[in-house]
Parts: structure tokens; C-alpha cells; sequence
């Protein structure tokens, strides 16, 4: 006398039956939300290994990967925290030119003010706290779609980004550190902005920030699979009226998500100010469509509450061996555009079938 | 012999009124005559002209100096701007032809006494502009559309700018002179312009064009990238990974051209050092690569003189009645290659926004 | 005759909203090990009576009263932290989130300390299984979505966790209103469960079919007032139907129709309401 598969009531013939089927571990990895980015990560790397044109096989051998990887790490710190705040049921568009805007008050602190550049990431992390407490808070009290809020926060940010530039930077919008003296800069590049791994197949090393890029995509894991706060992360994206019936801190877990997408801009500024000593207006912009596509590739809802951390890192991954690969297999490098659009379209099938078969009853 | 006394008595009275009215007649029908035509005062010392500055720039290290050349050549000649004009300046992407061509009609409808204008898009706005020479108002091109053939259709005083393909070919010529042949031209953004500097690039090492295909793996050679990354121009440090995995590809290329200040900058970090970089425009980053000898050399378009100069064209013409400079073709603001030989002398005009 | 202490009581409640008097002069009470059934039409004030009761608001005058001392609620977390456990039809469970994770919502268990600290999952699905086979459910597979379960499914969860969570009175909102005729037997069935596990349940409904085989008590309200209060033995389906539907005004309608007799069929129709109105009415 089952009422649905998965779920009967024990009757005394059942019990004895022992019939408590467990389901595979193959099914239940086929379940999991990144499984369609992870199929598709593969896909492309296969796919760009059969295209690639270059004479030594580039795409197969460090060289290729630190090229990739490289990107990935860019869209990837991003996407992380982008997808844990679109499974809380938000969006965040002030996310591409926030990793700009932190690259310029970093360069601003050391450049014009003579800051320490420690002392400059911390200024700058501050900066960050602000934006995102301004976007949470607006988001959460005025209760307007954090489509439009964060619009909002994105044009205060750019034309910022130009207008107060061009006013302290005599004119000019690149705010760059010459000069060779500028203290803590050096050890702060070294952790944020270096390579490493240089060896005699790659002299130039993989960058530091893929590194970053892995350790924010463990730490976004572990937070949102093994603590209470993920769980409220879930809860708030799928449905914030049981969850607030039930006592969860509903606010408090937006405002928290908001503040991670800005933290994480404030780590891609300051890895691309140490790698580069300098910083443009208007940089980043346009980058946060990327992030949001990057989530969705990887298995997060679009509408909220179902969704993991690994699979955005996947997606940075997807775009950037797209970036990277096209140049390998001497295409024009605009098809990028044309094989992300077809990749993202087969994402969300393929992560629409597998997100029904989850809902499905199973036996 | 006192003129006034001439003027004594009763017919005296009536010349006089005559004399005023006449002089008072002549300066109305004057007037009503020019009211089609802009209104010119042809009495005071100065400049009492409007002029307008209308541009597709941004608010980059590039147009900043444009814009300052001719505020600053306002002010020297005492003439008013009643605009400076930018169709990207409010963050765009790329420059808003249709605004600018909006632009330059209400300049006309404004009856200023001439127009500055970069002509992004000849075909669209040539029409307009001989809209403006049509009704008197003198235009000199700047920046864009010094190409001859734009400039004679656009019946144009003269362009003030860099002939794109003259600028590619001063940088190709000095690529061949030191036996670096080989060269790779990074595309950040769409644009006839940045096509024509990698056409010019071309000729300057003797070849007919700047291919797509595959470099040779030696030789003579000119290989077009286009950069795909997001916003190239403005993440620089993303955009140039796409030319390194290249430079990897092939590995037969020695020397690459940037159209851009900001990827050329970004690049020197970047590439391998066996691999010469030389770049378009130049901001402070580029001073201090070209002192220590990462950078090759720059091409400086002087664009502070492609602000400077129109205004002074359209001064002359305006005070004396077609004093019409250029003669039809164009007035070079540059290029001027910066190498680690002049750059010192180039820095400190950069340094006051004078470049 | 020892008297029991009621678990929670409404003591002559009202409430007014602008000119509008949603609960006028309310008295109910619930029992450890009973079920306490309010009847009551649309717009007869059971939701506001649930919201004072769940605490979202305070009765306008009266008084709510537990374990015999009268209380106030400030907010609806200081009616849980009185074992009051309100329990909604619609916004009980998150579907796109697992069996264990929905049981444990707001009330997470950890291990660990610091920045390590981390929900101890393993005691978590054990746990969840456990209560759901109290209510006679056997889980197969912890880690399945709540989406995957059926209406009457989701409610025996959201039953199962009020209950582990140290409720002592469960309010039920409509639980059987959007569910079929199995399902409603099965939601049925865990109220009994809940009662046999000594709590008091509250169960609001429309549907009189619903609340006579699982009540012990039965309120009736119609326009915000008490129209009656009754133990199990003291009336029937009927009788509570009748009263719900309002028997005196099908009575009245009748005798209107009757007046109009000389019309043939609105005097069959007269008669066929005379038939249908109960005695005594």
C-alpha cells in the first residue's frame, strides 16, 4: 500500500519484505545538478582537442591548460558566488563592474594616497562591504526585483568609474602604478597576481588566481552543502514563505549573498590589480551577463533554489576553453560567441531533463 | 574742420536724421539679409564665434587631450564652444553614430559659426555636413574621415588626423628597418579606422594586405587578430590571453602591433620577450615601458592637435572670409614614433594633457 | 471529575479590522490528546483566529490563556517557543529541497565548532526517518526532494516536524482543502497519529465530512462569532452540516417560494426545499 514510490506506508507485509530499494550511486550522481556542466566541460575539451590546429598540439599540453585556466579563473571567482546567490532567489548586475571599480580604489589608495597595499586590500574589502550591505539592504527592504537594484548600483558604479577617475587622475581613465616603490605591492602581487609552476614545458607558469579560483569553489561547496547557512540559502530561494514560517532567517541570508558577490569582486580586482600594476574605467562591465550564464550552464534555477557551487565553476570552465580553444583551431575568434550560445542552449536542456528526472518519484 | 558744424541749422537737423536713418536702414536690411546665413560680427577684435566640437570619443586617455586641445584653442583665441560632444561618453560600448549625426543637425539648427566633427561614419554623416557647408557654416573634420575620398565627398574644408594607413605604414616601415617581419596586428574593437592602420601595416613591409589566415612560420608577414573577450578595450589584462595562446600557436611571429594603448601595456607584461611589441597612442604606462626599453616604440597621433587645429581653421575662415586652410586635403596631426630616443621630450606634453 | 488544564484557550476573542468585526467574542479550548475542530464557511474568521493564535497579531480584547495563565504573543517566534506549531497547506515544505533538509529547516543540527562547524547530516536523515516512521511512513531514500511526494505526503512531513520540535498544540490550516479523497484520508490519519502522541491539534476546515471522525471537539463560527460548541457525543455530520450551512435560511427561502405557489414548478421546487430543510428549524 504505497502511496508513491520512495515514500509507502509500512505494512506488515512491506516490512517484512525488507523492499527499501536504495537508489544507485550511478543514479544519484545523474541527479546532481552540475552533472550536465560537467558532461558538457568534457564535451568542449574534447571537442576543441579534435580542433585544435597548432602544430605541437598545444591544446593538450600545459601550455593549453594554463591558457584556459587562466580565463576560467576570471569568470570563475565571479560565477561562484553568482550561482549561490541565484539559488538564494537573487541577481547581483553590479557584479562585472564591481571587479573594476575594486581594481581602480586599490590603485587609487596605492597610487594617490601612498597606502601600504595591504592596507589597500583592506580598503578596498571595506569598499566591497559597503556595496553589498547597499545592494542587500535595497533589495531586501524595498522589496523591488535585485534586477532593477543592482542595475541601479551598475550605473552609479560606472559612471563613477569614469567621472571620478578622469577628476583625480589628471584626465586620464588608466590609473596605473609606475614606478617601482610602492610598498607591500611586491608580497601582495606574490600572493594574489604571480604564477607558479613554472617549469621547462611552461615557463610561464599557471596563474595564481586559478588557485583562487579552486579554493573559492571548495569553500562555496562546503558552505552551501555541509552548513545551516547553505540550507537557508536553499530554503530562501525556494520558497522564503516556509522558510520564514519556519524561522529562517530569510534577510539575513540575502544580505550575506549580496556581500559574497561583492567580496568576490574585490578578490578579482585585486588579483587584476597585482597582476597588472594598473586599472581602466569601465572595467568589467558587460562581464556580469558572463557570470549569470556561467550559472545557469552549470545547473542553477534561474528562478531559485536548486542548484550547486560546482557547477558555475564548470561553466567558467566551458567559457573559458571557448575563449581559449577557438584561437587553438585558428578560427575567427567570434565564433566563441556563436559555440557559447549553443552550449548554453544545450546546458539548459539537458539540465532541464535531469532537474524533472530529480522531481520525478523514484524507484 | 568741425564736423559737427556741418551738421548746425535746421537743414543740418535733417541731414543728420537722414544720415541715421540711412546708416540705421543699412543695418536692418543687413540684418534681414543675413538671417539665413550666421550672424557675423564683423566689427570686434577677438573671437566672437560659436563653434561646435561634436566627436564619436569616450571619456578615455585618448579623447580626454582632444577635447582639451580645443578648449584649449577656444581659450587662447577668446572664441566659445557651445559644445564638446562625445557619442560614447555616457559608457557605451561603442560609439552612437545616429547621436552624432543628430548632433551635428542641431549645430546646424543652432546656426553656429562652424563645426568640428569627426566623421565616424562618412556615409551616414556626409550628407549632414553638407547640409552645413550648404548654409554657410564651415566644417573641419577631425580624427575620422580623413580618408580622401570621405574628405571630398564630405565637402569639408580639410581633416585634421591621422591617415590611418599612413600611420600603419610609418610603424610597418620601422618594423622592416629593424628585421622584425613577421608582425601580428591585435584588433580590440570593430572600427574601418583600426582595419585601415593593420592595411597600412601591411604596405609598410611590402606586402599588399593584413591577412587572417595563418602567419608563415618565417618571413614576411601581417596576421590580423581579433579580440573576442568581453569588452577587450576595457579588460585588457583578460583580452591579451587570446593574443598570448596565439603567439604559442605560432610560433614563427616577432613582433605584434596593438591599436590601443591599454592592451599595448598589458601586452609587454605578458608576452615573450623575444617578441617585439610597439603600440598605437600612449598613456603613462607606456612612457615608462618605452624608457626601459619593453616597448619598441609608440605611434603618437598628437591628438591634442586634432582638437587644437579645427578650431584655429574655423577662427581663420570666419575672420578672414575664407581663409580656407588645407586645401582640400588632409592636415596630419601625426603620426609621431616615440621611441626610447624622444620619449622624454614627448612625456612632459603628455604629462600637462598637451599630446 | 479532575479537570484537565487546557493547552491553549481562547477566552472571548475579538478582533476588528477597520469597521469590519472579524472575530467577535470567540471561546475555544484545546486538550492534551484531543482535536479540536473549528468549522466555519469562507469569511467566517478562522484565519484571523489562526493568526492570534500562531501570534502574527494580538486579539483586540480577550484573552489567550495557557496551561491556565493568560500569555502574549509578541511575535509568531514567541508562540513557537510555547510549543505552538502552526502548520499552513500551501507554505509548510520547500519543494526543490530534500526530505532532511526540509525536517530540519530552521532547526539545523551541527557538529563541530567555529568556523568547521557543519550540519550533522548522517544524525539528520536518521533522525528524520525515525519521526516519519512514527507516523507510519517508511522513507526509502532520504536525500529525495519533497516535490517528489504527494500533497497529503507533504503535510505528514510538516505534521512529523512539528511535532519532533516539541509542539505541544498544532494548528492545521485547511490541511485536506486541496487534497483528493485518499489523500485527505491519509492527512486524516496523522492527525490521529499526532493526537496518539499525546499533542493537541487545532484543525480548521470547512468540510464537516473532514472534522467529525477525527474530532473531539467541534466550534462553529459563522461571520467572525461563536454560532456553537460541541463535544464529540453532544452531535452528529448532519447536525454540523446543517449548522454550517445555516438551516435557518434555507427554511426562511423556502417559505419565501412557497408564497409564489401558484407557478407550477416553483411550487415543486418549494416543496422539494420544504423536504430538504430539517426539522425543528
Amino acid at each position: 500500500m504505497s502511496t508513491a514510490a520512495g515514500v509507502s506506508e509500512a505494512s506488515p507485509s512491506e516490512a517484512r519484505d525488507g523492499r527499501r530499494v536504495s537508489i544507485s550511486r550511478f543514479t544519484r550522481t545523474l541527479q546532481r545538478p552540475e552533472f550536465g556542466a560537467l558532461m558538457g566541460a568534457v564535451a568542449v575539451f574534447l571537442i576543441f582537442t579534435f580542433l585544435d590546429a597548432t602544430p605541437n598540439h598545444l591544446w593538450l599540453t600545459q601550455i593549453g591548460l594554463a591558457s584556459w585556466t587562466q580565463q576560467a579563473a576570471f569568470f570563475g571567482i565571479m560565477s561562484v558566488p553568482v550561482g549561490l546567490l541565484m539559488i538564494g532567489g537573487e541577481f547581483d548586475l553590479s557584479t562585472g563592474i564591481m571587479t573594476g571599480v575594486t581594481a581602480i580604489v586599490m590603485a587609487l589608495l596605492i597610487g594617490k594616497l601612498h597606502w601600504n597595499a595591504w592596507a589597500a586590500i583592506g580598503g578596498t574589502l571595506l569598499f566591497a562591504t559597503v556595496v553589498g550591505l547597499v545592494n542587500g539592504v535595497a533589495v531586501v527592504k524595498t522589496k523591488l526585483p535585485s534586477f532593477i537594484v543592482t542595475l541601479a548600483t551598475y550605473f552609479v558604479l560606472r559612471g563613477a568609474s569614469i567621472g571620478f577617475v578622469l577628476h583625480v587622475n589628471q584626465g586620464s581613465t588608466n590609473v596605473v602604478l609606475t614606478g617601482a616603490n610602492y610598498p607591500g605591492l611586491a608580497s601582495a602581487k606574490q600572493v594574489f597576481g604571480s604564477t607558479f609552476a613554472q617549469s621547462s614545458s611552461l615557463p610561464g607558469g599557471y596563474q595564481t588566481a586559478v588557485l583562487w579560483f579552486i579554493g573559492v569553489t571548495v569553500l562555496c561547496t562546503w558552505i552551501l552543502t555541509r552548513t545551516t547557512f547553505g540550507n537557508w540559502i536553499f530554503a530562501s530561494g525556494g520558497d522564503p514563505v516556509a522558510a520564514r514560517n519556519v524561522g529562517v532567517p530569510v534577510n539575513r541570508t540575502k544580505i550575506l549573498l549580496f556581500l559574497g558577490t561583492s567580496w568576490a569582486g574585490a578578490l578579482v580586482g585585486i588579483i587584476s590589480l597585482t597582476q597588472a600594476s594598473s586599472a581602466v574605467s569601465e572595467q568589467g562591465a558587460g562581464y556580469e551577463f558572463y557570470y549569470i550564464i556561467a550559472a545557469v550552464v552549470g545547473g542553477c534555477l534561474l528562478a531559485g533554489g536548486y542548484g550547486s557551487a560546482l557547477g558555475p565553476a564548470l561553466g567558467a570552465c566551458i567559457i573559458g576553453m571557448a575563449f581559449e580553444g577557438v584561437i587553438y583551431a585558428n578560427l575567427d575568434s567570434s565564433w566563441d560567441f556563436t559555440f557559447l550560445g549553443i552550449v548554453l542552449f544545450i546546458a539548459v536542456v539537458v539540465n532541464r531533463v535531469f532537474y524533472r528526472r530529480a522531481l520525478k518519484a523514484r524507484r | 574742420m568741425n564736423v559737427l558744424g556741418l551738421f548746425r541749422g535746421r537743414r543740418g537737423a535733417i541731414a543728420l536724421a537722414t544720415g541715421i536713418a540711412l546708416v540705421a536702414g543699412s543695418v536692418v536690411t543687413f540684418a534681414a539679409a543675413s538671417a539665413g546665413a550666421p550672424a557675423r560680427d564683423l566689427t570686434s577684435a577677438g573671437c566672437p564665434y560659436t563653434f561646435a566640437v561634436i566627436t564619436h570619443g569616450d571619456n578615455g586617455s585618448f579623447w580626454s587631450p582632444v577635447y582639451k586641445g580645443a578648449k584649449d584653442a577656444a581659450k587662447d583665441l577668446g572664441c566659445r564652444l557651445s559644445e564638446v560632444y562625445g557619442s560614447q561618453t555616457a559608457g557605451q560600448a561603442e560609439p552612437d553614430d545616429i547621436a552624432e549625426n543628430a548632433q551635428i543637425q542641431d549645430a546646424i539648427n543652432a546656426h553656429v559659426n562652424g563645426i568640428a566633427v569627426s566623421d565616424h561614419d562618412p556615409v551616414l554623416m556626409n550628407p549632414t555636413i553638407a547640409k552645413a557647408v550648404a548654409r554657410g557654416i564651415p566644417v573641419v573634420l577631425l580624427n575620422a574621415g580623413c580618408d580622401p575620398a570621405d574628405l571630398a565627398a564630405s565637402h569639408a574644408m580639410t581633416c585634421v588626423g591621422q591617415p590611418e594607413t599612413l600611420a600603419g605604414q610609418a610603424a610597418g616601415a620601422l618594423f622592416k628597418n629593424q628585421g622584425m617581419t613577421n608582425v601580428l596586428c591585435v584588433i580590440h574593437q570593430s572600427g574601418q579606422n583600426l582595419i585601415d592602420r593593420c592595411n597600412g601595416l601591411a604596405t609598410g613591409l611590402g606586402l599588399s594586405s593584413c591577412s587572417t589566415k595563418s602567419p608563415p612560420t618565417s618571413g614576411v608577414g601581417c596576421t590580423k587578430l581579433v579580440l573576442s573577450t568581453p569588452n577587450a578595450a576595457s579588460n585588457p589584462t583578460q583580452a591579451i590571453g587570446q593574443v598570448i595562446t596565439y603567439l604559442q600557436a605560432h610560433t614563427g611571429i616577432n613582433a605584434v602591433l596593438s591599436l590601443n594603448s591599454a592592451i599595448g601595456d598589458a601586452l609587454v607584461t605578458a608576452a615573450p620577450s623575444k617578441v617585439k611589441i610597439a603600440t598605437f597612442d600612449l598613456d603613462s604606462g607606456t612612457l615608462a615601458d618605452l624608457r626601459s626599453g619593453k616597448m619598441d616604440f609608440a605611434i603618437d597621433q598628437q591628438q591634442y592637435l586634432q582638437g587644437y587645429l579645427p578650431i584655429v581653421f574655423l577662427y581663420l575662415y570666419n575672420k578672414h572670409e575664407g581663409n580656407s586652410a588645407g586645401g582640400g586635403s588632409v592636415v596630419p596631426s601625426g603620426p609621431l614614433l616615440v621611441t626610447k630616443a624622444n620619449v622624454n621630450k614627448v612625456a612632459a606634453a603628455i604629462a600637462a594633457g598637451d599630446d | 471529575m479532575v479537570q484537565r488544564a487546557a493547552l491553549v484557550e481562547t477566552r472571548n476573542v475579538s478582533k476588528h479590522f477597520g469597521g469590519v468585526d472579524a472575530l467577535q467574542d470567540v471561546t475555544l479550548a484545546v486538550f492534551p490528546g484531543e482535536v479540536t475542530c473549528v468549522l466555519g464557511d469562507n469569511g467566517a474568521g478562522k484565519s484571523t483566529l489562526i493568526k492570534i493564535l500562531s501570534g502574527v497579531f494580538p486579539p483586540d480584547s480577550g484573552e489567550l490563556v495557557i496551561g491556565g495563565a493568560p500569555v502574549h504573543f509578541a511575535s509568531p517566534r514567541v508562540a513557537r517557543s510555547y510549543g505552538i506549531a502552526t502548520v499552513f497547506q500551501d507554505l509548510a515544505t520547500v519543494p526543490l529541497m530534500s526530505l532532511w533538509r526540509n525536517f530540519f529547516l530552521g532547526n539545523e543540527p551541527t557538529k563541530g565548532r567555529g568556523p568547521f562547524q557543519r550540519m550533522d547530516t548522517r544524525r539528520a536523515k536518521q533522525v528524520m526517518r525515525d519521526e516519519m516512521a512514527k507516523m507510519g511512513i517508511e522513507v526509502r531514500d532520504s536525500d529525495q526532494v519533497v516535490g517528489t511526494l504527494s500533497g497529503g505526503e507533504r503535510q505528514a512531513v510538516a505534521i512529523a516536524r512539528a511535532v519532533y520540535f516539541g509542539a505541544k498544540v498544532l494548528i492545521l490550516d485547511e490541511p485536506t482543502s486541496a487534497l483528493g479523497v485518499r489523500q485527505s484520508g491519509i492527512v486524516l490519519k496523522y492527525i490521529l497519529q499526532a493526537r496518539e502522541l499525546g499533542r493537541g491539534v487545532i484543525l480548521i476546515t470547512h468540510n464537516p465530512h473532514h472534522a467529525y471522525p477525527v474530532g473531539d471537539r467541534f466550534v462553529l463560527l459563522q461571520r467572525g462569532r461563536l454560532l456553537g460548541s460541541y463535544r464529540k457525543e453532544e452531535t452528529t455530520v448532519e447536525h454540523l452540516t446543517e449548522m454550517m450551512a445555516g438551516g435557518a435560511e434555507l427554511k426562511e427561502l423556502s417559505h419565501e417560494l412557497e408564497a409564489l405557489k401558484d407557478i407550477p414548478a416553483m411550487a415543486a421546487a418549494a416543496r422539494e426545499l420544504a423536504a430538504e430543510a430539517p426539522e425543528g428549524t
